[in-house]
């Protein structure tokens, strides 16, 4: 599914294609997989310009990362 | 309320604001910008948003039909095109994304805020800049055109909001993250019997548009498990989740954007 914006309206939600093979179309089942925190971890060191979490209150904000990282770019 | 502070940095300024009960931040790799600045622009597409669908404001559009004062059919254009939507996200998700509470109020706040995003990002790139990044509240959606270093957002340890658990390397086919966790709050996730019932207690989605990442960062907190496989199946968007016992389980093309 896509959601399509035009002019800041989101216009419509378009099904992907499904992939046709021959006359039948074939939908493959993806299956979520495991992961290791070390996996992820391990580009700890990487500079973000963002950080990305579940919602936060405007009071929640200023103990977050984001602050912290908004806050550094104020500093100079 | 707004913060209002602005500073420049080089090249790059952070413009940061309050509104529908969060914070958001709009990062802009630009020298001065005008005195009509897009952001103002962007603060507007918020305040309006808030004003017309905050259901803790009671004057809200949205306040007045929950109350029974406005009904649906008399309402703005509008919010029932952000209605219609939500029931066609609804049906795509086989219901896990829902825009009707327990109580059977319309609740539209996990459309809004990343239809606001996606709007304010518009803004942005009409006023001709082309390297920013907007953070609502944890979601975010970046700029796509051609840019030296890639955008790159971190992700939120869901066990320690004081530290970072990844941070993922945005693209130009997907450039917005959005994350949900099943505590948040303005709780938009409705389940059964509470939230202790939730399998994950955060997912991130990368998705085409900040809002698909939104609302299926939301559906699979309440959908679990089956609608992370949907997901992966169904949408051109990742996804990495973190149970109760903190396991981690993505859709199969996560790791292309973790950096290298």
């Amino acid at each position: 599914m896509k959601a399509v914006i035009s002019g800041g309206k989101i216009t419509d939600v378009i099904p992907l294609q499904m992939t046709d093979v021959g006359s039948t179309s074939v939908e493959i089942d993806q299956q979520a997989v495991p992961m290791l925190r070390s996996e992820v971890l391990s580009n700890q060191s990487a500079k973000v310009d963002m950080i990305s979490g579940a919602t936060y209150t405007s009071e929640g904000y200023l103990m977050s990362l984001q602050a912290a990282l908004d806050s550094a770019l104020f500093k100079g | 309320m707004t913060l209002c502070r602005e500073r420049a940095a080089g090249r790059r300024q952070i413009h940061v604001f309050e509104t529908m009960g969060t914070t958001v931040s709009v990062l802009v790799d630009a020298d001065i910008l005008s005195a009509e600045s897009p952001l103002e622009r962007v603060e507007e597409v918020f305040s309006a948003a808030d004003s017309r669908y905050s259901l803790y404001r009671r004057e809200s559009e949205l306040s007045q039909i929950a109350a029974g004062a406005l009904p649906l059919s008399e309402s703005s254009e509008e919010l029932r095109q952000m209605y219609e939507l939500a029931i066609s996200w609804r049906n795509a998700t086989s219901g896990a994304f829902t825009p009707h509470r327990g109580d059977g109020v319309i609740d539209l706040s996990g459309l809004v805020k990343g239809w606001a995003i996606a709007r304010s990002g518009d803004i942005l790139t009409a006023s001709g800049l082309n390297s920013w990044c907007i953070n609502a509240g944890g979601d975010v959606l970046t700029s796509a055109g051609s840019r030296i270093r890639p955008w790159v957002v971190g992700i939120v340890d869901a066990e320690d909001r004081t530290k970072l658990m990844t941070s993922v390397v945005m693209t130009e086919k997907h450039p917005a993250v959005a994350t949900s966790g099943s505590t948040e709050r303005g709780a938009h996730i409705w389940k059964g019997t509470g939230e202790s019932d939730f399998d994950f207690v955060q997912v991130s989605v990368l998705a085409p548009d900040i809002v698909t990442a939104d609302v299926l960062a939301t559906a699979i907190i309440a959908g679990g498990p089956d609608l992370l496989d949907f997901t992966a199946t169904n949408w051109d968007a990742e996804a990495l989740a973190v149970d109760r016992n903190g396991i981690l389980r993505a859709t199969p093309g996560f790791r292309a954007f973790l950096p290298t």
